[in-house]
């Protein structure tokens, strides 16, 4: 025989406390606030946020369309969907209803939402006191909230506005918050916003999206649409920027509603300075994004998106490859060429009958004929002298011109143990390369240097003796060479 | 080609312990190792020398694998299953479809224990044809004669510049090989010359024949 017995299952207070312990830096916490700005805009007028961070306070007021006194109690109940409640303006960020909470605990130990509604002569306020909440019993009734009326106080955060909402956060858990961090987050995350009618400022500054610089008509639009009946769109667009990107900057900024829901995304590509030109913007309105908008979930249809994108990025990819390739990005005419090779790729018109001819600061075409500019193999010299080994064996030498690193190395060498051959590598980045008028001895000596470091790493020979075996070699390269490079 | 997925937990570390670890796995096919190693190279945001270090190996050694890292996934994945020594990476990497596959032919053919660079190396010039050097360097005095004079009537390159270009025509009479600083200045010469539209793929001049052969020995 069996029973069912049921039981009230209400959370403890703590938990409001314990949801502040995300790893959301200050930045990620007030954008949350600010998506709920965005949710709460008025039809047809600019949203204007303000956005207040010192150590004391942090305060988000946004000329919204406040919340009546029933929204506001749903609104600051935990894990409540917004959208059953109120009809929100189509693409809300909002959607679990944790986010504005999970921000606010997370930035400090006390706040306030305060409210006025369209239409309304009344504003609304509720206070949350992690302090006192921790006194709380385990009840349900601990979860009581009170909602105090006032009449429309002009010295309170939202000032003279006729609407809008104002969260304010005391007890910062931040010793140092950093407003100007904040400031390029907002303009980051937003920037669909921004670029449109809305605007946000923090202590006064205007967020403002980051602006890049790009191979010119290397911007082309994103269009894919995919699933039964096409249902799931991605819009945007992708670039290759003049710049490479080794601080991780690159890839694509993904937004869901018009709220960046994931920076820098390098799934679609395999990430290599030489692909870190790719920028690119992306809407995805269709996938999930975790509660706090840090990132995706790996959904099926997300499993798509990325198969689309893949494919759609391949004539991208192989241009930032291109224009990585020494000197291209240099050559207005190489860049062109590479760039007229991407929208072939991609299936679209060439660049130059977009704009008429001028094609920025390339141009146009310059083909003979063959579309893609040639690839060129590395300069390698194999014709050089084998060296003999004590042991009897023959140590085949070879050299490579190489771009390494800059700052690093001047030679270098790879080594085949099976065949026992020694690559030597001239790095032609660093700037003994770049200054050395005289390559044929510049050559020389990296094999030189190779053979020693060899000798000395890899056979366990003596510095010394290495140094003189070495010494001997160049000896017999320089009388190899012509007179003309000897003198 | 192995899916990045498959091989997520190295994703999941810390990128500079990953990098590490990923580096030392030998069982990791080549086109797997050079994708995460260089995945986990720009998450470390490490530079080379730094990302050499910390795999203990040479900076050349870790650039081949993230020069190889660039190549699109079929070919990729061939030059995976061939595993060629890391002397010829570098040629690997920078070679298109068509010179890997003569690459990885020349590869199979070398005896064991032989050194391959050279076979390889000889098998990709075959199907490359030849480099930009060599293609500058075949370029007539002719045309480098009506160069020099057009540059001057479209009021483009010094008078130094537009002198060496008879200079070299009158040297290639001779039948005397360019030195490697003359051909470098060359090089330079005639792209200055394309990129200020003296060369150009829709010449109004009536010399679009020798245009074409100045573009095509540059690689356009």
């Amino acid at each position: 025989m069996s029973r069912i017995k049921s039981y009230k299952n209400s959370p403890s207070p703590k938990l409001l406390e314990k949801i502040g312990a995300t790893n959301l830096t200050l930045a990620d916490a007030v954008a949350e606030i600010v998506a709920n700005s965005f949710d709460a805009a008025v039809d047809g007028q600019p949203t204007i946020v303000e956005v207040q961070v010192d150590g004391e306070e942090v305060c988000v007021v946004d000329s919204g369309a406040g919340m009546t006194e029933e929204v506001l109690v749903e609104a600051v109940k935990l894990g409540v969907d917004m959208s059953d409640i109120v009809k929100k303006p189509q693409g809300a960020k909002g959607r679990f209803g944790l986010g504005m909470k999970t921000a606010c605990a997370s930035i400090g130990r006390w706040w306030a939402v305060y409210t006025r509604p369209i239409g309304s002569r009344s504003e609304f306020r509720v206070v949350f006191d992690l302090a006192e909440w921790e006194r709380r019993p385990d009840a349900p009734e601990a979860w009581t909230i009170q909602v105090e009326e006032l009449d429309l106080p002009a010295d309170g955060p939202l000032g003279q506005r006729e609407h809008g909402t104002a969260v304010v956060v005391r007890q910062i858990r931040q010793r140092d918050p950093l407003a100007g961090a904040v400031l390029t987050k907002l303009g980051e995350a937003f920037k669909p916003h921004l670029e449109q009618m809305d605007s946000i400022l923090v202590n006064g500054d205007p967020a403002i999206p980051h602006k890049y610089t790009f191979v010119p008509n290397s911007r082309v639009p994103v269009e894919i649409t995919f699933g039964t009946s096409d249902q799931f769109r991605i819009a945007g667009w992708v670039a290759i920027d003049k710049q490479t990107h080794n601080e991780g900057d690159y890839g694509f900024n993904i937004y869901r509603h018009a709220q960046l829901v994931q920076t820098w995304c390098q799934e679609w590509f395999a990430g290599h300075l030489m692909t870190s030109r790719i920028i690119g913007e992306v809407h995805m309105d269709f996938i999930d994004a975790t509660f706090f908008k840090q990132g995706l979930q790996q959904s099926e249809r997300w499993r798509q998106a990325s198969a689309e994108m893949k494919e759609f990025l391949k004539p991208v990819v192989r241009a930032s490859r291109e224009l990585s390739r020494k000197g291209n990005i240099n050559s207005p005419v190489l860049a062109q060429q590479i760039v007229s090779e991407m929208y072939v790729g991609l299936g679209l018109e060439s660049p130059r009958s977009h704009d008429g001819g001028s094609g920025g600061d390339a141009l146009g075409d310059q083909s003979s004929g063959d579309d893609q500019p040639k690839r060129e193999l590395p300069k390698l010299r194999v014709d050089l002298e084998s060296l003999v080994l004590e042991d009897g064996r023959e140590l085949s030498l070879s050299l490579v011109e190489q771009e390494l690193s800059t700052g690093g190395t001047p030679f270098d060498f790879l080594l085949d143990e099976a065949g026992l051959a020694l690559l030597a590598v001239l790095n032609t980045s660093h700037p003994l390369f770049l200054e050395t008028k005289d390559m044929e001895q510049l050559r020389i000596l990296a094999i030189a240097d190779s053979i020693l470091r060899f000798l000395v790493d890899e056979c366990g020979m003596s510095g010394r003796k290495a140094a003189e075996i070495r010494s001997a070699w160049i000896l017999t390269r320089m009388h190899a060479l012509p007179e003309a490079v000897r003198s | 080609m192995t899916p990045l997925s498959d091989i997520e937990g190295y994703l999941d570390l810390d990128p500079v312990e990953g990098l590490q670890a990923a580096w030392a796995d030998a069982d990791l096919p080549l086109g797997a190792r050079a994708r995460l190693v260089s995945r986990l190279a720009m998450k470390s945001r490490l530079t080379l020398e730094g990302a050499a270090r910390i795999c203990e190996a040479s900076p050349a050694e870790v650039q081949a694998l993230l020069d190889l890292a660039t190549l699109d996934d079929d070919d990729l994945e061939l030059v995976s299953q061939a595993n060629p020594p890391v002397t010829t990476w570098f040629l690997f990497a920078g070679a298109d479809s068509d010179w890997i596959r003569a690459g990885l032919e020349a590869l199979e053919a070398v005896p064991d224990e032989e050194p391959v660079l050279c076979a390889v190396y000889e098998a990709m010039r075959e199907q490359s044809g030849p480099d930009l050097d060599e293609r500058i360097a075949a370029i007539s005095g002719e045309i480098l004669g009506h160069l020099s004079h057009k540059a001057k009537e479209y009021g483009k390159l010094s008078p130094k510049a537009r002198k060496f270009l008879v200079d070299v025509a009158k040297r290639k009479q001779t039948g005397a090989p360019l030195t490697e600083r003359q051909l470098n200045w060359l090089r330079s010469i005639l792209f200055e010359l394309v990129e200020s539209g003296v060369v150009c793929s829709e010449s109004p001049d009536a010399d679009q024949e020798l245009c074409d052969q100045v573009l095509g020995a540059l690689g356009m």
